[in-house]
């Protein structure tokens, strides 16, 4: 088993939000924490496009870099995870981190403190398989099921992929090669097929009404 | 009226009682990182996906390959692409 990775595929986001609210419900995740959201650039101009985001378990990850109490470890499947028994709520990893996946609960005395908290890619922590503190701690352990995260598996576009990093990466190259690029990517192309020539198919292509 | 003022005296102390009880904090103690256990050991539960045997790390790699194809639409429709040149 190489590195598990996810890819989001900006294409095919319809921004329906269902991968951070199947993330949300799964886990529990405590109010005012995030683990994956959706990012929409230029909202409601032509080129729209949405990404769905959260931690991307980086090969060289700066969160760990940066922990004083080295919290995180890397499991054997490339995946990024901490251990909340040691974290101290610093907060430098939410610095370090280009994607802004370790987030803290926003409730409490202290306000923007306790223990981070970040996508666990559904493979809960260092805590036994299955014990009730690695379901209040860190959510859901999906991968020892034998199952990908739920984010994922619910995506109704499949714009999100996750699994190994080599095969997610032949699938997406695979549909970047099928779909070509720029204005052939959607459109009336993409929806009724290329015209056939001399069947008045570029007229259509014009927007004029038949 | 005796009676009546300690009733309410014991309601007051018993509220007092729950009402603070959600005060406390869990113990805490210092940790160094622990080690954790890989996905494919198991145990089996009622949600642990058919296809695999927990603690059999090849059948666990076959199942989730198998999801990860899953996300591939040319294989859930037994199609080859067609790439665009």
């Amino acid at each position: 088993m190489a590195r598990m990775k996810f890819i989001c595929d900006a294409e095919r986001c319809i921004e329906c939000n269902g991968c951070a609210t199947a993330c949300k419900a799964e886990h529990d995740v405590p109010w005012g924490v995030n683990r994956r959201r959706v990012v929409t650039m230029n909202d409601g101009v032509p080129g729209e496009r949405s990404i769905s985001v959260a931690c991307m378990h980086c090969s060289d990850a700066p969160c760990m870099a940066v922990c004083p109490v080295d919290c995180f470890y890397r499991t054997d499947e490339g995946l990024v995870l901490h251990d909340k028994d040691v974290c101290i709520g610093c907060g430098y990893c939410s610095y370090a981190c280009p994607f802004g996946a370790p987030q803290y609960p926003s409730n409490g005395a202290w306000g923007l403190r306790g223990k981070m908290d970040k996508c666990t890619f559904c493979a809960g922590g260092p805590e036994p398989n299955f014990s009730a503190a690695e379901l209040e701690k860190y959510g859901r352990n999906r991968l020892a099921e034998g199952k990908l995260p739920l984010c994922a598996e619910v995506c109704s576009t499949k714009a999100l992929l996750a699994g190994d990093g080599d095969e997610i990466a032949d699938i997406f190259r695979t549909r970047v090669l099928v779909r070509g690029k720029g204005s052939e990517v959607w459109g009336w192309g993409t929806a009724y097929g290329k015209p056939a020539a001399g069947s008045g198919g570029e007229a259509r292509k014009e927007g004029t009404k038949s | 009226m005796n009676a009546v003022r300690s009733t309410l005296a014991a309601a007051a102390a018993l509220a007092a009682v729950f009402g603070l009880s959600a005060c406390g904090e869990k113990p805490q103690t210092a940790h160094t990182p622990k080690t954790d256990t890989r996905p494919f050991e198991g145990p089996a539960t009622a949600y642990t996906a058919p296809g695999w045997t927990p603690g059999n790390e090849a059948s666990w790699a076959s199942e989730l390959q198998m999801r990860t194809q899953g996300q591939n639409e040319y294989v859930r429709i037994g199609q080859q692409p067609t790439v665009q040149r």
